[in-house]
């Protein structure tokens, strides 16, 4: 899993347009690029964005507290991330450099405060968790110091983090535009996503540790600060052929991970057993959590989703939660539990399933439960949840950013050429569409922890969490930003177009969606263009993977329907060359799918991208190629063929028309048939 | 303590959490009491050994390069089983598993227990060691010294028996071993043309270094940034020095030797200026390298400079390089010398230089390395130098290759050669006592260096079992024998001409049946790729060739009646049969071959396009790019055709495609040998067989040319004029023909071979009988226009005709020259010749 290393490139083309954007937003954030507005304004050159940028290419970075476990992982990532793009490798120093030197300063406010570092006049760190600012000091006498600083501990790791945003890194270059200073902090507490290393995730369960911290790493760049593990056992096989750890000894080290980062740690924890109610059931239930929540380094909350799966009756599943808190404070004596009411209400009762589990929420006998989550197959609406749910109890959401059909946000005007091959977990980014499901719904909730089953909805990712820490972030700004931190600023402007476009191929019939090949010919022109390093990256691969995909399927489906049009045109001169010339002459139209392959460049393409995918990221696109779990878990290579016609109805049509018993029948079927 | 490492480095920083986790370990088991071990004579031993459980004891007093042998066995058992034994510092418990790994020495300090089981055992030689098995559930591994304790550590890796979870070591095991050569290594140039090494960080190499180790390893040798290739290249995660520096730190760390192969680029060392620039330079890179062992300057490949200008400015070179690193030993080869030159180096040789402390033999010595051993003086050790990554225009082609293959393929593919290395090792290794550092230029030929690390420990290895060796560590158990198995069979795909040899498609099936039970993790295997690849890449061309053949012989159909149906329309019919099917041959498996390419990209940034991955050249292993080069004739004939069509009259056009119909007719009583394709050259005369000279010193072997060498490769050479037979050096090349009609009158037709790389100005000069000269010295004419000669009747009137090809002697460069392509001998009816054809 390598970041792509964008390639040398002429000096103007490191403009930093995003800035643009970021100087637009609304919102709570306070930037101020005052010398850097200007020269935007009159149109950037490339000798004013040069003048205004601090070379960094020999910065030293400092971590102010050596005690912090977390500091230290931020500066670690300040410099790997860097090495990976730019090939720098900037030296972490025990000792505070010297005043010729330039340094990145790394720590909370007070902590840079106490080596004299204080923000510039007007510029505030919010008083919120998670907050922090950047600027510059250049005041003489004392080392060049880009400060990074935290409003808490782990506001340092996302100073950090948006630091990496706003370097330019190129092969062997990297600086910072010498105008900055900002403050900023995150609109909702929790900004998280679940993290399944299970079967079925069709690319995680192949990750290794040092795979899945460059994950947490990308999202964290991008503020996530919670994340959810899935226990060993779910409604998923307890093995994958993928699995480089088993599963408990990979949730162990995921948690370790996110407590060296100071991530929050959510477990995802379903009831899948049967008979609840059954005492040996209950004890066995806690047993098994006993086990994964002593073995586990960190634990922040525990949700068990009272369906999806499970079909727990609040009258149980209350009792048993309380008794799984206790287990669970045991080890972990100040983590939370929450539940969701995800149960499709079948059963009917007095109230209906909802209705008791209101009913337990306003007994007055669960203080102990710490909020409630909002899912998939909720059968209420989030704001009537809200009217219904004692305030006392938060909301987190628990959006689908991940499935496109038969969940809870299918892709509006889908073709249903696309719900046959590409399927229910196709790589997905859907900027506009999540922004809009986003900014309906977020304000019911103290934060969200999307369900994701894989990396398929990367960018979705992002997309929540830049929007949950600043919901006045618009969709360009967020699709330029990881474009230019994930592909390059050589490539961002174009990449970030490219997933705006990926979004519109999916977006109405597809027979009339003609962009589908301009959006090909954008990602071609990347690809020709790509370094070898955009190549290894995967996110450049599934851009590549969907936008082929996309092309090839709109290919087929217009040849395929032509093909049926010129079938059925030869049907309907079946009155005049009779029923068996004009049904063999059909079919053998019919068949050229098999024998005139249409765009079989392009369908060689997909393959080659699979394999890519498979290599890179271990994504698993086919069953029998890649040991996928199934073909519905996204293993979408495998359902790349699907007829997009009707050829094999009419196939199956004419072996019964041709055992008809006189031409009369035949003929008159076949006209049934035309109609 | 366990992953200390000697010197400070980027990637240490990574693994200090592991070194916290395994100090933890060290403290729980530190806490056990260890338990003496019984003396255990009597019950025999299990027959096999669980180690599941285990841990790994480590004496006190480990060595860094010990330490990183003790963490390339953790690590590595992980990698293939998920099971990561803890380290301890005690003997385990009674009824527990243990690896103990350490030195004889500081085992036997620490474990007096042990000690006598070790005595017994024991031998003393650099770089040996011990392994055996205990009851109840011990296996040590005792190095005799630092380095045995790496390569003990590496033999049991190669033991073991892994699956997901469990660590079975198979049977009880007794091993005394050490290597019977000194210098064991090979070549890994991080710069531009090796194709895959470019892109490599610094853990792949660490992770390929080891995986060299395990084999028996004891030298690896690096190029400086400045060397016959690019500056830079894309694919560089570092830039070259700092690599340079990263590699020589993982030598040292992991106790290895480290050449430098400095090849002397400027252009005039007589000049004092140069000189001083270039100290300044070597002395730059040198210093910056944390261990350097010996300096190797070829002569040639690249170099130019006479040894009596070249050997003062070593001699220099040598003083500085020992003020940096002491003790350090200056190498030279007399690569590409020509016979004066030779004769300098002896010279100068005799005088015995002190500062020189070896001579190496590699590609491009026109003397044998009989010869060299005989003139050098006994103090200098030779070192061999073979080319191990090469097929054609190198110092070990493949023998009688096809041109399928040269066409494709082509120069540097994925080549395991198991037999023809060992051939080659067997031939010349023992006169050069010293040991080997082969040339390599990626990991295409990474099992030749893994049989070339295997002879070097032990001459009388078999070969197949060092194949089931590679396959059991690096494929694993279950594949082990159908691996190993189908590295032989690839070699033998290139055996013999590939129209006849349908094994191809055999070897084929059975690697897609391994294909198809692969784990996931076996499909991310490089090595698995690799072959993979090689196996669809054979068969997409198989199914090529036959498809070309047969078109290229339907195009003959309407060529043939051209007088009933015209010129033009012939030549049209022609060219239908000749296009390009909208369907390929074998579609499916090429499709195949160029996802493997994709996935050889992405696993070990591989470069076989140069489109799609960057490579630096098409010739540089970029084969995807030729895997569509025409196998026929199509091309030519097109080009023909053109020419036909142009031509004034009807007669005139048919008289030409005449001709081209009746090529290769040397007419009644003649004969025609296509040289190069080994079933169409019956008076060729033979040399010696493959295993007494692989290096083709001594005879004729298959050579190509034409434009397919072309910068962009082109087909438009006739396949038979593009394959040649040609001889090295002095070497003449010879065709014998044998009870010829005595009283006729024979004239010779023939075409030369023209290969860019070899040295095309050489003159050729050609007799018959050794008496009768049927052409002087000439120049070989590039367009490879047959040229036609009178065979002086007295030549014939024995009934027996030797022709002897000849270049001048003593040229040295790459020794090439001498090659011819096409013969007829036509005899003449009414002692003229049969038919005319147009002379140069």
């Amino acid at each position: 899993m390598k970041p792509s290393m964008p390639q040398s490139d002429p000096a103007g083309t490191r403009r930093r347009t995003s800035f643009l954007n970021t100087i637009a937003k609304g919102g709570r954030e306070a930037l101020y690029y005052s010398r850097f507005l200007i020269s935007a304004l009159i149109g950037i050159s490339a000798i004013s964005a040069r003048a205004a940028s601090l070379d960094l290419s020999r910065a030293k970075i400092f971590v102010a507290n050596s005690q912090s476990r977390i500091e230290a992982k931020a500066a670690e990532m300040l410099r790997d991330e860097i090495e990976k793009r730019t090939r720098i490798g900037l030296d972490i120093v025990a000792a505070q450099p010297g005043a010729d030197e330039v340094v990145i300063m790394i720590g909370t406010a007070e902590e840079l405060l106490s080596r004299s570092l204080a923000p510039p006049a007007g510029l505030e760190i919010p008083s919120k968790a998670d907050g922090y600012a950047i600027w510059i000091d250049s005041t003489k006498g004392h080392a060049t110091s880009v400060c990074a600083a935290g409003h808490d501990q782990r506001g340092t790791l996302f100073a950090v983090g948006r630091l990496l945003r706003l370097l330019a890194m190129d092969r062997d270059a990297l600086t910072l535009d010498s105008g900055v200073r900002l403050a900023t902090a995150p609109r909702y507490a929790l900004r998280g996503h679940q993290m399944g290393f299970r079967p079925k995730t069709n690319a995680y369960d192949g990750w290794t540790v040092a795979m899945w911290e460059q994950y947490f790493r990308d999202m964290i760049v991008f503020g996530m600060n919670a994340l959810e593990l899935v226990p060993p056992r779910t409604d998923d096989d307890l093995d994958s052929p993928l699995f480089p750890k088993p599963p408990m000894e990979m949730m162990e080290a995921m948690s370790q991970l996110a407590a060296d980062y100071g991530l929050e740690v959510w477990i995802w924890y379903p009831i899948i057993d049967k008979n609840y109610e059954d005492p040996a059931t209950v004890a066995a239930i806690l047993k098994e959590r006993e086990e994964t929540f002593r073995r586990l380094p960190r634990i922040d909350a525990v949700f068990v989703p009272s369906g999806d799966p499970g079909e727990v009756d609040p009258r149980y599943l209350f009792p048993l939660m309380a008794k799984i808190k206790k287990v669970l404070n045991r080890y972990h004596p100040h983590a939370a539990i929450w539940t969701s009411p995800q149960n499709y209400d079948d059963k009917p009762k007095t109230r209906g399933w909802l209705g008791d589990f209101y009913e337990q929420l306003h007994s007055g006998q669960a203080d102990w439960l710490d909020g409630v989550v909002f899912g998939p197959a909720v059968t209420t609406t989030l704001e009537k949840l809200r009217q219904q749910v004692p305030d006392r109890f938060p909301i987190r959401l628990y959006p689908d950013i991940t499935h496109s059909m038969k969940c809870q946000y299918k892709v509006p005007n889908w073709d249903a050429a696309f719900g046959l091959t590409e399927g229910r977990e196709a790589i997905n980014p859907r900027p506009e569409g999540y922004a809009k499901i986003f900014r309906q719904s977020q304000q019911y909730g103290i934060g969200f922890i999307s369900y994701s089953e894989g990396c398929n909805d990367d960018f979705n990712k992002v997309l929540w969490s830049c929007l949950g820490w600043d919901p006045g972030m618009n969709v360009e700004e967020i699709t330029k930003e990881y474009s230019r931190y994930f592909i390059g600023d050589r490539d961002a402007a174009k990449w970030s177009e490219g997933l705006l476009d990926l979004e519109k191929n999916w977006n109405g019939p597809l027979l009339t969606n003609h962009g589908v090949d301009d959006t090909l010919h954008l990602f071609q022109s990347l690809e020709k263009d790509a370094t070898p390093q955009e190549k290894l990256n995967w996110r450049f691969q599934q851009g590549l993977y969907r936008a082929y995909y996309d092309a090839y399927v709109k290919a087929r489906l217009e040849y395929e329907t032509d093909l049926e049009r010129q079938a059925m045109a030869c049907l309907r001169k079946a009155n005049e060359v009779g029923s068996s010339r004009s049904r063999a002459q059909a079919e053998a139209i019919l068949d050229q799918v098999e024998t005139r392959k249409v765009a079989p460049e392009l369908r060689a393409k997909v393959f080659e991208l699979g394999e890519a995918l498979f290599q890179s990221i271990h994504m698993q696109l086919s069953v029998p190629r890649y040991q996928a779990k199934e073909v519905s878990r996204g293993a979408n290579l495998d359902t790349i063929d699907t007829p997009l016609n009707n050829r094999f109805q009419l196939e199956k049509r004419f072996s019964d028309i041709r055992k008809l018993p006189s031409e009369e029948e035949r003929l008159a079927a076949i006209a049934q048939l035309v109609k | 303590m366990f992953m200390a490492r000697c010197f400070p480095t980027r990637s240490s920083r990574r693994i200090q959490g592991t070194i916290l986790f395994l100090g933890a370990w060290l403290l729980l088991l530190g806490q056990n009491q260890a338990i003496p071990m019984a003396d255990s004579a009597g019950t025999g031993l299990s027959p096999f050994l669980d180690l599941t459980a285990a841990c790994l004891v480590l004496p006190a007093g480990m060595t860094c390069p010990e330490n990183k042998a003790a963490q390339m066995l953790v690590e590595e058992v992980e990698k293939r089983s998920q099971i990561g034994w803890p380290i301890a510092s005690d003997l385990p418990a009674s009824g527990k598993t243990a690896v103990i790994l350490g030195r004889r020495s500081e085992l036997e300090r620490a474990f007096p227990a042990l000690a006598n089981k070790l005595k017994t055992i024991g031998n003393d030689k650099p770089e040996g060691y011990t392994i055996v098995t205990l009851e109840p559930g011990l296996v040590i591994v005792a190095g005799n010294d630092q380095r045995g304790v790496l390569y003990g550590a590496g033999r049991l890796l190669r033991l073991l028996t892994y699956r997901r979870g469990q660590v079975v070591l198979d049977g009880s095991v007794d091993i005394v071993s050490a290597p019977r050569y000194r210098l064991r290594g090979h070549q890994l140039g991080f710069r531009p043309k090796t194709n895959s090494y470019d892109g490599w960080t610094v853990p792949m190499w660490e992770q390929y270094i080891r995986e060299l180790v395990i084999f028996g390893v004891n030298a690896i040798e690096l190029i400086p940034p400045r060397s016959d290739d690019d500056a830079d290249s894309p694919h560089f995660p570092l830039p070259p020095m700092q690599m340079m520096v990263e590699m020589s730190r993982l030598a040292a760390e992991y106790g290895l030797e480290c050449w430098v192969w400095y090849p002397a680029m400027d252009k005039d060392y007589s000049d004092p200026v140069t000189v001083t620039a270039a100290l300044k330079e070597w002395g730059d890179v040198l210093r910056q390298l944390p261990r350097v062992d010996a300096v190797f300057v070829p002569g040639g490949d690249p170099g130019h400079t006479p040894p009596k200008v070249l050997m003062p400015m070593l001699e220099k070179q040598a003083a500085q390089l020992r003020q940096f690193h002491p003790g350090a030993q200056m190498w030279i080869s007399p690569q590409g010398f020509d016979a004066e030159w030779m004769e300098d180096f002896y010279a100068i040789m005799k005088t015995e230089p002190a500062w020189l402390d070896g001579v190496v033999f590699g590609p491009q010595q026109s003397e044998s390395l009989e010869e060299l051993r005989a003139r050098i003086p006994k103090r200098y050790p030779i070192r061999f130098y073979p080319d191990i990554t090469h097929t054609i225009h190198c110092q070990f082609p493949v023998p009688d290759w096809d041109y399928a293959y040269v066409a494709t393929l082509n120069r540097e593919p994925i080549n395991p050669r198991p037999l023809d290395e060992a051939a080659i090792f067997r031939r010349y290794q023992p006169l050069a006592e010293y040991g080997f550092l082969t040339y390599s230029e990626g990991c295409n030929d990474d099992l030749n260096k893994c049989i070339w690390s295997c002879l070097g420990w032990n001459p009388d290895e078999n070969v197949t079992n060092i194949l089931r060796d590679y396959s059991h560590f690096f494929i694993g158990d279950d594949m082990a024998e159908g691996f190993a198995q189908g590295l032989l069979a690839l070699e033998r795909n290139w055996r013999g001409t590939l129209i006849s040899n349908e094994g191809v498609y055999t070897t084929l099936l059975q690697f897609q049946a391994m294909e198809k039970a692969a784990t996931p993790q076996l499909k991310q295997n490089w090595r698995f790729q690799q072959a993979l690849y090689r196996a669809y890449y054979d068969a997409t061309d198989r199914a090529r060739l036959l498809s070309e053949t047969l078109q290229e012989q339907r195009a003959g159909e309407p060529l043939s009646k051209a007088k009933s149906i015209g010129s033009f329309q012939a030549l049209a019919a022609a060219e239908t049969a000749l296009a390009s099917p909208d369907v390929k041959p074998a579609a499916e498996w090429r499709a195949r071959v160029f996802e493997l390419a994709e996935a050889l990209f992405q696993s070990i940034h591989m470069q076989l396009s140069v489109e799609k991955y960057q490579a630096i050249a098409i010739r540089r292993g970029a084969n995807l790019d030729l895997i569509d080069f025409p196998l026929n004739n199509a091309q030519w004939l097109r080009e023909r055709f053109a020419e036909i069509r142009s031509a004034g009259t009807e007669p005139e056009r048919l008289q030409r495609i005449d001709e081209i119909l009746n090529w290769t007719d040397p007419g009644p009583g003649g004969f025609y040998d296509d040289l190069g394709n080994t079933v169409m050259e019956p008076h060729l005369v033979r040399g010696e067989s493959y295993s007494e000279d692989p290096a083709f010193l001594h005879s004729p072997f298959t050579g190509f040319g034409g434009s397919m060498f072309d910068s962009i490769p082109r087909a438009t050479t006739r396949v038979s004029s593009a394959t040649h037979s040609e001889v090295l050096n002095d070497q003449p090349l010879e065709m014998l023909y044998r009870n010829l009609d005595k009283y006729a009158h024979y004239r010779l037709r023939v075409v030369y071979g023209n290969e860019h790389l070899s040295s095309s100005k050489i003159p050729v000069r050609l007799v018959a009988n050794e008496r009768y000269e049927i052409h002087p010295f000439m120049k070989r004419d590039r367009s490879q226009r047959p040229v036609e000669f009178d065979v002086p009747t007295e030549a014939t009137a024995s009934g027996e005709l030797r022709l002897t090809w000849t270049g001048p002697a003593g040229q040295g460069g790459n020794g090439r020259g001498v090659q011819v392509a096409e013969v007829w001998l036509i005899r003449a009816q009414d002692g003229s010749p049969q038919r005319s054809v147009s002379s140069p």
